[in-house]
């Protein structure tokens, strides 16, 4: 008997439909501790003021960390790299230094004993943004080429020469993010509280 | 300054007691108090439908209700859909079916169908199911790694299988 084409059945199958499955929300570890996301709520400015101090004294707030307590120029690194052209200038920070540039930008993490009690201290940060333009649309920012990439093999322009028929396209390619359903979530257990 | 109430609530047939602050979603007490963790909590804020949970028979979003709106009543989660050993003719369509991958949003998928059909149960023979009619009951909640094919077909097996009475496994 063939596997191919066939319904295998899964063997996780019977322990995720009965809600056995262990997802990110499911683990605990002794003295965790829960984090709440304070976003940029502009599309595109520079941040005049960030200040946290409110939120930092809130009940069962452990810390509230912004770009300051970051080395500076800390920035996400591209998993997928491309050989060849540097993206280093287009990689996004940690955490919003100066300036946003989406809504929803992570700007401040409040840290804390209890989820609810983070989410509260939260609405404490208090953030005044001062706006700029925005670019809604690849084709209209101000530099509309963010990387060139060139590649071939062999005598590319002899062989558009020599070509019959040499068929020119413009392709426009939609992007592609990652949106799982579970929340991204890391669960560490790296210190000792005191 | 915790705003506490004490409630009864039961989860699958199970009584519980308890003292839960009047913010706190039913998800939430559901699943860091009771310990109900098959129930997922995916947007929390009632999009993606992977939080539902049937409270007194209703399919709701258990990130929207209040712990406290389930005193008195019966919750059902995806702990209570199988019998011991034996998956429910639902779960079984969905593995059949391949109606899951990732595993995250199949508790909502399920406890929104099985409150839908046992809806439809009380009639004699149930009421027969059209695919247009699935399709808009499963797009109330969200998939992100599967797709809504596999959920369609289980969700037409299992109906199918109870109109003539049989397990959906029956059928094939």
């Amino acid at each position: 008997m063939s596997a191919i084409g066939a319904r295998l059945p899964r063997k996780e199958d019977p322990r995720l439909l009965r809600g056995r499955g262990r997802f990110g929300d499911d683990v605990s570890v002794p003295g965790q501790l829960w984090a709440r996301v304070v976003r940029s709520p502009a599309a595109h400015g520079d941040i005049t003021h960030l200040d946290v101090a409110r939120a930092a004294k809130a009940p069962q707030v452990t810390a509230v960390v912004t770009a300051a307590d970051l080395p500076p120029g800390l920035v996400i690194p591209v998993r997928l790299t491309v050989p060849g052209p540097d993206l280093g200038h287009y990689l996004q920070p940690v955490l919003a230094a100066t300036t946003v540039r989406y809504v929803g930008e992570p700007l401040a993490v409040v840290i804390g004993d209890d989820p609810y009690a983070c989410e509260d201290a939260a609405e404490l940060v208090e953030i005044d943004i001062s706006e700029r333009s925005v670019v809604l649309d690849a084709r209209s920012a101000h530099a509309p080429v963010a990387a060139e990439l060139t590649r071939g093999y062999g005598d590319v322009e002899a062989a558009f020469t020599q070509a019959r028929h040499v068929v020119r396209i413009e392709l426009a390619i939609g992007r592609h993010s990652g949106v799982p359903l579970e929340p991204r979530w890391p669960a560490c257990s790296a210190w000792t509280r005191r | 300054m915790k705003d506490l109430h004490q409630i009864d609530v039961w989860v699958n047939g199970r009584h519980h007691e308890l003292a839960v602050e009047a913010r706190r979603t039913l998800a939430d007490m559901l699943r860091h108090d009771l310990g109900y963790t098959g129930t997922h909590l995916g947007c929390e804020h009632g999009i993606c439908g992977a939080c539902t949970v049937i409270l007194d028979g209703q399919p709701v979003r258990a990130c929207l209700v209040f712990g406290v709106q389930a005193d008195g009543a019966e919750v059902r989660t995806v702990e209570g859909l199988a019998d011991g050993d034996v998956l429910s003719d639902l779960q079984q369509a969905f593995s059949d079916h391949h109606a899951l991958q990732c595993g995250f949003c199949t508790p909502g998928f399920l406890m929104l169908i099985e409150a839908y059909l046992a809806e439809a149960a009380p009639r004699d023979p149930p009421a027969e199911l059209t695919e247009q009619q699935a399709r808009e009951l499963v797009a109330s909640n969200l998939c992100r790694c599967t797709g809504y094919q596999g959920i369609v077909e289980a969700v037409l097996a299992t109906a199918r299988a109870r109109r003539a009475g049989t397990r959906p496994k029956d059928e094939t």
